[in-house]
């Protein structure tokens, strides 16, 4: 070799490993960024990131690039996905979901009353395609979408305090102050929840602002909210995000295809930028998602996949672990009920409403209830017998006196006897006064006992079947009403159900879903009855008013009153109070069983997933709250 | 393409002498054709065993139509047996009583003997109750064997509900309720098709643009509006008879056509221009004339129709209208075989299948044979 | 014949009009409209806040307006060639029926032709050996196919073909094909996903053709004409093929408005359990959810097809058959 050359080569090294300094810098990225980059095509990754990127702990270990991760989501229109997966909040809750860390927003600072707010986002963090991320893209949202009387978009739960609206001031580029009318001490906890509550109230006003009809030539907002609303954005690729993926290619009922944003602001604890993962690959049914998702599962086809994972098919899930190479991680559903048996109060009978009124009455309907059988046949015996009393992970229940509560309040009336459950209603009057064979009301009128359920909820089906035949051991003639879910839910708002039974979500006592223990809006999971729950929110204006003095006036009251408590421990203690009600004039509405474990398929190779989640409730948003960023592909194994 | 040989003479004499003169002899005639096609025997011996069946569903199936058994969901088919398990034969047939266990592990159930007492099955015994036509109350079973101890013929479904009684009871469903549609269906499409066929002129124009509009017809829709119509209180049962009357309505346009095109050629046949000319009435010419004449495609088309029905019903589950638990039916037996677990690991849960297989080959066979007798001087 | 051809044609227009209206009224005949469903999808999904804008909403979409309002806008601009919006799905309802509408025809068309291809000859071979042993077992087969529910059928097929294959073939395509431009890759591909959905809607088709065919031609070959053809030598296969089977098609060809009809109107639950991208899914998702447009649009192609099928059903029979004669 020419010593010529030998220079050269030096030369050449030298070169390149000063390259690579510069332009790796401090962080690293994946090498398809890195070729981007070199290409002239990407900014480096210092200059993407923000100065101080959010730092994720991976569970595991760091992770490696690469790798497209196929899953099966159901849910077309709304992008379950998104909702999930690529929802970045203000606040994220913390992975064990026992309170909040900063994401997008970095601090934030109340008066003592709770009606000033300084909220500080994080600085420097970029939109998909480079553009910077400001307040402004918050208050595009609130001045021009919410405000605007022509954009179909509305002031969400927690914007307004007993109907009056937030106002929001621009302090710089990074800070912004809200003041509320009230005390609105739990605004970032609403915020923080789920994607309807949060992710998408930061919208990217550069790119937004084309479509709208005050600085464009649209002529109306059609253009806008559709690249709004999660049942159309994924449309448009085109829309820059703030998620750790981008959708790249979406064909409705078919496939969503995303892919890295290269410009997500969250690192490693050594600083190589998130997601790990290149794509994601999503199949959207249109049949029945638990069918393919158990097929493809088995067939080692779906890489994680969190939802649809039909309990009943555990055992078949299992068998075929090592044929398909993955294993199974139990989540929980995090339900407090399936079926959850809700009386309405708002029934246009008012012979049912007396006995519906009546505890005695309920509680017998309660304990009447073999929840054990239930277990035993529908849920493999995996599930919980309970009392309708709220997710156990809520976070009043994490003190030792919140635990003993919580024990009380889902063990009270939930012992199976049919004897004593006989005795309750024959002391109300309840008792077969025709000789028919069934109970009749005490005013002399047959008694039948209807409960409506979608035909397509199979499973409150199968367990309302069983809780059907108890309930008619003691005498009560029980019809169950399977229906098209359109007319059961329009029979819902309508005010024509007797008894709906579903399986419920995950609930806390005040962030998330706080309607299903206190009637406080009219939507069709409150307590209860949609109407009465609208009877509170509307201020009276709509909806029907529960019966003066009554257990939901009550529980009503106290809701009131929680909300505005600005000390958090004395917010916990009167919450408990107010659950005391449950106990004391219970059950008001009635649980079966449940904490369902929520078996979750993830291949083996498929690394940096935790041993906890909740699944049941767009709230929570798992996985996302499992930071799907830091999973990856262990290619090595 | 006509023959030559068909005199008029000889139509007459077969369509207006013979039932006259001879009555007792065509009867016999077709009776006699009848019973030397040895399948439509067979398929009427299957049939008259299927309803009886369903009749004493109660009677012959060992539990109750909601009968669970909390610890045997999904159970395989737990069999009588003669050999003990000291391998002694005995000519009663008897069952161990089964433990059942869900492993931890696997989470599937396990089903342990208990070989130390034997638990012979009685023949005739006592049991759950039941009603047969809604009046007679017993509770006699065909057989029978004490609790613990379990039998389950065909095993038993997802809600541990014995699968061999549950197929009867479903017979009371899929055997009649569902068969009105489709005769239903078939009489309006036939009738309507024949007058359309022989009449020709504005009413075959007017039903013709009937049908058309019943075939593009988004049916969805109307479903979902009976849904919201039909009272809560209504059984799922008496909501899948409104339903199939409703179908029955709208469903007959397809036959009718069929049935219009071949009576347009048949009008034109010698024996039909003659029994005109004869002033026979229209409505004997197409009683005698063009309704056996279309007979046989009728007759093909019920039994497509009615395995097309009896499964058909659980399109309409998913918006109430089917026939939904407690009470159940072929259609949804086999709607809650539908499952990848279903079909690798509890495949005894395809068995309803066989049954409707059965049944729709025996209409079949039983539909060949009065077709062949109906037509005693055929070849 | 030529004068009840145009009559015909004539009356496709008024037909389809009708068609439509009728298709309109029951879609407009359950409670609520496209905004109720949305806003109860969007409460199950977490949207809590969305009955809040309910009203705008229905402005927004026009749903405000009186039916017969937006019927005469609507079918004023489909007659321009403009379909209208997919409530749910945001994009234009041309786009959506001409994204699927090949793929459709694809599979529907291959079926047709394969039911028809096997089912006739079966029939024909069955009424020739009519009680024969090959003649029952091929009633037994068909029966079985009849018997066993499409759902059913489907799902088998789907899980046959994993333990076949190692691949469980839904859809009608390969991920890393979707988008891309047609390559000969890209059919062997689609054709390899076609393989279970034919499979799986040609056993009840063919059922269905065999037994009309072989009922038809039985009652055929029991007429006197028959008798005297094979009387005068005339060789068998000609009896069959030329006379016998040519008489006993009508029924087949009376149906031909429901068989265009179903080209893009049948085999729902197929397509739903196989998840094939056909237009069936999505007309079953538009009636359900009252996204009337779309519905609309696909109810007149369906509609046109059923008549264009009658139409042409009824010149065929009166072509084949002389003694047809429509005054």
């Amino acid at each position: 070799m020419s010593r010529k050359l030998i220079l050269l080569t030096v030369l050449l090294t030298a070169f390149s490993a000063l390259g690579f300094v510069s332009s790796q810098g401090m962080y690293n990225e994946a090498p398809a960024l890195a070729e981007m980059v070199a290409a002239g095509e990407l900014p480096p990754v210092d200059e993407r990131l923000p100065a101080e990127p959010l730092v994720i702990e991976p569970v595991e270990e760091i992770g490696q690039y690469g790798g497209t991760w196929r899953l099966v989501d159901n849910n077309d229109s709304n992008g379950w996905t998104q909702m999930t997966i690529g929802v970045e909040p203000f606040l994220k809750w913390n992975r064990d979901v026992n309170g909040f860390r900063p994401n997008i927003v970095a601090s934030w600072e109340w008066n003592d009353d709770a009606t000033e707010l300084a909220v500080n986002f994080r600085q420097g963090i970029k939109w998909s395609d480079g553009d910077p991320m400001t307040v402004d893209d918050y208050l595009f949202w609130w001045n021009d979408m919410v405000l605007d009387e022509d954009v179909p978009v509305n002031a969400p739960f927690g914007t307004t305090v007993r109907g009056e609206l937030m106002s929001v001031e621009k302090v710089d580029d990074y800070t912004l102050q809200f003041s509320f009318p009230h005390s609105n001490p739990l605004f970032m906890e609403y915020k923080s929840r789920g994607a309807y509550h949060s992710s998408i109230h930061i919208v990217p006003e550069h790119y937004m602002r084309q479509f709208h009809p005050a600085y464009s030539e649209a002529e109306d907002a059609t253009e806008l909210v559709n690249r709004y609303n999660f049942g159309s954005r994924m449309h448009y690729p085109d829309k820059p995000t703030l998620s750790a993926w981008m959708v790249v290619d979406y064909v409705a009922s078919q496939r969503l295809v995303l892919e890295r944003n290269p410009y997500y602001w969250k690192v490693d604890t050594e600083g190589n930028q998130l997601p790990y993962i290149d794509r994601l690959d999503v199949e959207i049914p249109q049949g029945s998602a638990t069918e393919l998702v158990a097929l493809k599962g088995i067939a080692g086809e779906l890489d994680m996949q969190v939802r649809d994972v039909n309990l009943l098919d555990v055992p078949l899930v299992l068998e075929n672990q090592e044929a398909g190479d993955y294993r199974v991680i139990m989540w929980s559903r995090g339900d407090y009920a399936w079926p959850w048996i809700i009386p309405m109060y708002d029934y246009p009978d008012e012979g049912i409403l007396d006995l519906m009124y009546m505890k005695e009455f309920r509680q017998a309907m309660s304990h009447a209830i073999n929840r054990d059988r239930i277990n035993e046949i529908t849920s493999l015996g995996l599930a919980t017998a309970r009392q309708f009393s709220l997710s156990a992970e809520s976070p009043e229940f994490q003190t030792p006196e919140g635990q003993a509560f919580y024990q009380e309040w889902a063990a009270s009336y939930a012992s199976y006897d049919p004897e004593l459950a006989g005795q309750l209603l024959d002391g109300i009057g309840v008792v077969d006064a025709d000789g028919d064979g069934w109970r009749d009301r005490p005013d002399g009128a047959a008694l039948e006992l209807i409960v409506d359920i979608p035909a397509t909820d199979t499973g409150s089906i199968d367990r309302m079947d069983l809780v059907k035949e108890d309930w008619e051991a003691i005498g009560l003639k029980t019809v169950l009403n399977i229906i098209a879910g359109e007319v059961v839910s329009a029979r819902h708002l309508a005010g024509e159900i007797m008894i709906r039974a579903w399986g419920s979500a995950a609930a806390w006592g005040l962030v998330s879903a706080a309607t299903v223990w206190t009637p406080i809006e009219g939507v069709t999971y409150s307590i209860g009855g949609a109407r009465i729950g609208d009877y509170y929110n509307s201020g009276g204006e709509r909806g029907v008013a529960p019966r003066p003095g009554s257990m939901l006036e009550q529980l009503q009251d106290a809701y009131t009153e929680l909300i505005s408590i600005v000390d958090p421990e004395e917010r916990t203690a009167k919450l408990l109070e107010a659950y005391q009600i449950h106990i004391d004039e219970g059950p008001i509405t009635i649980g079966t069983i449940g904490e369902h474990p929520s078996p979750v398929i993830v291949k083996n190779n498929f690394r940096n997933v935790q041993d906890f989640g909740l699944v049941a409730g767009w709230d929570l948003a798992f996985p996302g709250t499992a930071d799907p960023e830091q999973f990856f592909f262990d290619q090595d194994g | 393409m006509l023959s030559p040989e068909s005199p008029l003479d000889q139509v007459a004499f077969t369509d207006f002498d013979a039932e006259e003169t001879d009555v007792i002899s065509v009867r016999r005639l077709m009776w006699l054709r009848f019973k030397r096609n040895r399948l439509a025997l067979i398929g009427s011996v299957v049939l008259i065993i299927m309803y009886l069946a369903a009749i004493l569903a109660g009677f012959i199936g060992p539990y109750g139509l909601r009968e669970t058994h909390a610890k045997f969901p999904a159970s395989p088919p737990l069999l009588p047996r003669f050999v003990d398990e000291e391998d002694n034969f005995g000519f009663r047939p008897f069952v161990y009583a089964m433990e059942s266990k869900v492993d931890t592990k696997t989470f599937k159930r396990v089903l342990t003997p208990n070989t130390e007492v034997k638990h012979y099955v009685h023949f005739f015994a006592r049991g759950t109750p039941y009603t047969i036509l809604g009046f007679i109350e017993s509770d006699i079973h065909l057989f029978h064997v004490d609790e613990p101890a379990k039998v389950f013929l065909l095993g038993t479904d997802k809600q541990g509900r014995d699968l061999f009684s549950r197929i009867f009871y479903g017979a009371q469903v899929s055997l009649t309720v569902g068969l009105v549609g489709v005769s239903m269906s078939l009489i309006f499409g036939t009738l309507i098709g024949i007058a359309g066929g022989y009449f020709g002129g504005l009413f075959d124009d007017i039903s013709q643009r009937v049908i058309e509009v019943l075939i593009s017809f988004p049916q969805i829709p109307l479903w979902l509006a009976l849904a919201a119509l039909i009272p809560p209180t209504w059984s799922s049962v008496q909501r899948f008879f409104a339903i199939s009357i409703v179908l029955s309505l709208v469903n007959w346009g397809g036959l009718s056509r069929q049935v219009r095109g071949m009576v347009y050629a048949l009008r034109e046949e010698d024996y039909v221009i003659a029994a005109r000319y004869a002033s026979a009435s229209n409505w004997r010419i197409i009683v005698k004339h063009l309704l056996p004449n279309t007979l046989s495609h009728i007759l093909v088309i019920a039994t497509i129709s009615i395995p097309a029905m009896i499964l058909g019903e659980t399109a309409l589950s998913f918006l109430g209208l089917g026939i939904q638990p407690p009470m159940t039916s072929w259609g949804l037996l086999l709607n809650q075989a539908q499952h990848t677990r279903v079909l690798i690991q509890q495949p005894w849960l395809l068995t309803p299948a066989l049954f409707v297989v059965a049944t729709i080959i025996s209409f079949n066979f039983l539909g060949d044979g009065l077709r062949d007798a109906a037509d005693p001087f055929a070849n | 014949m030529a004068k009840y051809i145009l009559r015909r044609v004539v009356a496709i227009l008024p037909t389809l009009l009708l068609i439509t209206i009728f298709g309109f009224l029951v879609m407009e005949a359950p409670e609520g409209d496209y905004v109720t469903s949305y806003i109860i999808r969007e409460y199950g999904h977490g949207n809590t806040e969305a009955a809040r804008i309910e009203d705008q909403l229905r402005e927004f979409l026009a749903l405000d307006r009186p039916v017969y309002e937006r019927f005469v806008t609507w079918l004023a601009r489909f007659a321009q060639g403009d379909f209208g919006d997919s409530f749910d799905l945001r994009r234009p309802v041309r786009d959506i029926i001409n994204n699927r509408i090949g793929l459709t025809l694809t599979i529907s068309l291959a079926t047709f032709a394969i039911s028809w291809g096997i089912g006739i000859p079966l029939g024909v071979y069955s009424a020739t050996h009519q009680y024969s042993k090959s003649d029952n077992f091929l009633t037994t087969v068909t029966f079985v196919g009849l018997g066993l529910p499409d759902f059913l059928l489907a799902l088998a097929f789907l899980i046959l073909g994993w333990q076949l294959t190692g691949e469980v073939l839904t859809g009608l395509q390969s991920v890393e094909f979707l988008d891309q431009p047609w390559s000969l890759a890209k059919l062997l591909d689609l054709l390899k996903h076609m393989v279970i959905p034919v499979c799986a809607v040609v056993i009840t088709g063919t059922a269905w053709v065999m037994r009309v065919m072989r009922g038809n031609l039985l009652d055929q070959l029991g007429k006197d004409y028959i008798v005297t053809l094979r009387a005068k030598g005339v060789p068998e296969r000609v009896v069959i093929w030329k006379h016998a089977v040519k008489n006993s098609l009508h029924p087949l060809i009376a149906a031909l408005g429901q068989t265009l009809a179903w080209l893009i109107n049948g085999f729902t639950i197929t397509s739903i359990v196989l998840e094939l991208p056909t237009i069936q899914t999505v007309y079953l998702n538009a009636t359900l959810q009252q996204d009337v447009y779309l519905a609309g649009t696909i109810l007149i192609l369906i509609g046109f097809l059923v008549l264009i099928g009658t139409l042409l059903a009824d010149i065929i029979l009166a072509w084949m058959d002389p003694r047809i004669r429509y005054e």
